[in-house]
């Protein structure tokens, strides 16, 4: 047992022997130069560039974005990517799918989208819920590699959930973006928590009226049916700096502290959120719930509810962290293209009963891992979260998933777990779900 | 972004004091993240370097060790995405660090291993919050995430590690 111990301690103990050399610093910024092609031995570089090469002799020769793109993705990445080069422009912005890959029912695609007349793509740009890719329903998308001198980024959108993806047209479609983006922390509007209101004036909302919310607290206050919120517009508490939120009434309901909150909706997707934090700088966050959907006006009020008695408010103050986009760019960027899947999707069938959810099908891709059945959804950010890993030859654990798709539909449930790098299928032997393992060897 | 530059503040910075206060740490951390101890130099190299040309810029408006950090994960993520990357095996690249060779010193690879075995995010609030002791509002800082997702990530770390390491080693 190393109970004496803390992690440091273990850790610089363990790694007493990694220690930077007195050469390091004041000589090592002098010389400036790239660090990784001091050490990386230019033998492996010329190795590494000849496998790519030999792998992708055309495109390589011919397509140049697609050669970019594989300096940015890993070399197991690039040999399975399908170069496509389909270009669209519209609003003096030009987008380049420049290559995907799919299995059966996920879709990957790398693209370019370029400013041709001005500054309106950054490295914050953020596509935000803008972009729909043809036969998937759940979506994701994220920045890989902004070029500021040719005002270009790469983008990869991930789209899954959708029915044999294989071997079908696939339409990516861009309407709008977002970029200049600007965060505001700690915004503190000055309330003092000890003298609220003790029965402020409260509607009834009827939670199925409400258009969703969050938290610990939203199932309890769903299966309620009926909660007290606080009248809207009471209060106008700014935020200072904050020109698109403001606190619009705020006072102790059932014991709980409410904050309302009013966002104005002129388009652009600010966004933000209320915690409360004490003297040690720990933070406690709300269970928020939607007042009214957006068209119904030009704002947008929120409920946002944290559980704590009057005792415990003293100590506290309250703050936020918001999120603005100076603009919001729209146009009409879409192409559509056929790829084949990268390698056909292995199935097993499986009986295995979580806390939530009935499992009867598991499928191995080089895209990843897909569970299907039935039941409820595992919520992420609960211990209820499932265990799975992908058993190599040789017993390695494939384990680190780096993006988690969920399609929930009517009680049917796919969820497709994504590692970094794609996933050596032929040399996988079973798929751990919870410690229940299926076996892939036939 | 939007930030209130600190007044009266020296533009330039002494970056030997730097690399003593943070050096050996970000080192290690650094390895434990990309599995590679050339990487990890690397990396670190490249994390003073844009320490030292980015500190006219830093506006002071976070601390600056946490500042670093985020240079540092940066990094890292880069080296992970970049060309090349490839998977090592943490065990190996381990077993190719001596031991110190101070008799008080650990000589067990159990608990370093199983954090280098973490998946990224998971491995980067626990080296965050155990061996950098920053506080989880700073660790979301450094990370460009909310506070409550460094929480959730830190107990689901937790938990893995507290699986892996039952009746061997746990640090609460």
């Amino acid at each position: 047992m190393n109970n004496q111990k803390t992690i440091r301690e273990v850790i610089d103990s363990r790694l007493a022997s990694l220690t930077l050399g007195d050469e390091f610093s004041r000589p090592t910024i002098n010389t400036a130069v790239k660090p990784g092609l001091i050490r990386r031995p230019l033998g492996i570089a010329a190795a590494v560039c000849l496998c790519i090469a030999l792998a992708l002799p055309v495109m390589a020769a011919t397509i140049p974005s697609f050669n970019r793109l594989v300096s940015l993705v890993s070399p197991q990445i690039a040999q399975k990517l399908q170069p496509i080069e389909l270009v669209s422009v519209s609003n003096g912005i030009k987008m380049e799918v420049v290559a995907a890959m799919n299995d059966d029912d996920t879709a990957v695609v790398y693209l370019t989208m370029q400013d041709l007349t001005g500054n309106r793509i950054d490295e914050s740009m953020n596509l935000l819920d803008g972009f729909s890719i043809s036969g998937a329903n759940m979506l994701t998308s994220e920045i890989v590699d902004f070029d500021a001198k040719t005002k270009t980024a790469t983008l990869r959108l991930m789209g899954s959930g959708g029915d044999k993806l294989e071997g079908q047209k696939v339409t990516v479609r861009i309407n709008s973006f977002m970029s200049g983006k600007n965060v505001y922390r700690e915004v503190d509007p000055g309330v003092d928590l000890t003298a609220l209101l003790q029965d402020p004036e409260t509607t009834a909302l009827a939670m199925n009226n409400s258009p969703g919310g969050g938290g610990e607290l939203y199932p309890t206050l769903r299966e309620q049916g009926t909660i007290e919120v606080l009248k809207k517009d009471a209060l106008r508490i700014p935020l200072p700096g904050i020109d698109f939120a403001e606190i619009s009434n705020i006072g102790r309901v059932d014991g709980r502290l409410h904050v309302q909150v009013r966002w104005s909706c002129d388009g652009v997707e600010n966004n933000g959120y209320l915690y409360l934090t004490d003297a040690a700088g720990n933070m406690i966050y709300p269970s928020n719930v939607s007042l009214n959907h957006k068209a119904e006006g030009t704002s947008k009020y929120e409920e946002n509810i944290f559980e704590l008695d009057k005792t415990e408010l003293g100590g506290l103050k309250l703050k936020g962290y918001f999120v603005s986009y100076d603009r919001q760019t729209e146009g009409n960027w879409q192409t559509t293209f056929k790829i084949e899947a990268v390698t056909k999707a292995q199935e097993a069938a499986c009986d295995i009963e979580t806390a939530n959810m009935k499992i009867t099908r598991v499928a191995i891709s080089p895209l990843g891992i897909t569970i299907m059945g039935s039941g409820k959804a595992p919520d992420p950010d609960t211990s209820h979260n499932l265990a799975i890993a992908a058993i190599m030859a040789g017993g390695k654990r494939v384990d680190d998933f780096d993006t988690t798709n969920t399609l929930n539909e009517n009680g049917k449930i796919i969820i497709k777990y994504m590692p970094g790098s794609l996933l050596d299928v032929k040399n996988v032997r079973a798929v751990d779900i919870n410690g229940t393992t299926i076996d892939f060897r036939q | 972004m939007n930030s209130i530059p600190v007044p009266n503040r020296d533009s330039t910075t002494d970056i030997d004091e730097l690399v003593c206060e943070y050096g050996d740490s970000l080192f290690r951390m650094c390895f434990l993240y990309l599995k590679d101890v050339y990487l990890a130099e690397d990396a670190v190299q490249e994390t003073f370097l844009k320490v030292y040309k980015n500190y006219p810029q830093f506006k002071g408006d976070a601390d600056i060790k946490t500042w670093i950090m985020r240079i540092a994960i940066n990094v890292c993520k880069n080296y992970r995405r970049s060309f090349w990357w490839k998977h090592v095996d943490a065990a190996k690249s381990l077993q190719e660090i001596a031991f110190s060779a101070d008799p008080e010193s650990l000589q067990d690879d159990t608990l370093v291993l199983e954090i280098m075995k973490l998946s990224p995010k998971y491995k980067e609030v626990i080296l965050l919050f155990y061996y950098h002791d920053m506080p989880i509002r700073e660790i979301a800082r450094a990370l460009n995430i909310p506070a409550s997702t460094v929480a959730v990530r830190l107990k689901r770390a937790r938990e893995q590690l507290k699986s892996k390491l039952e009746g061997w080693y746990y640090d609460e």
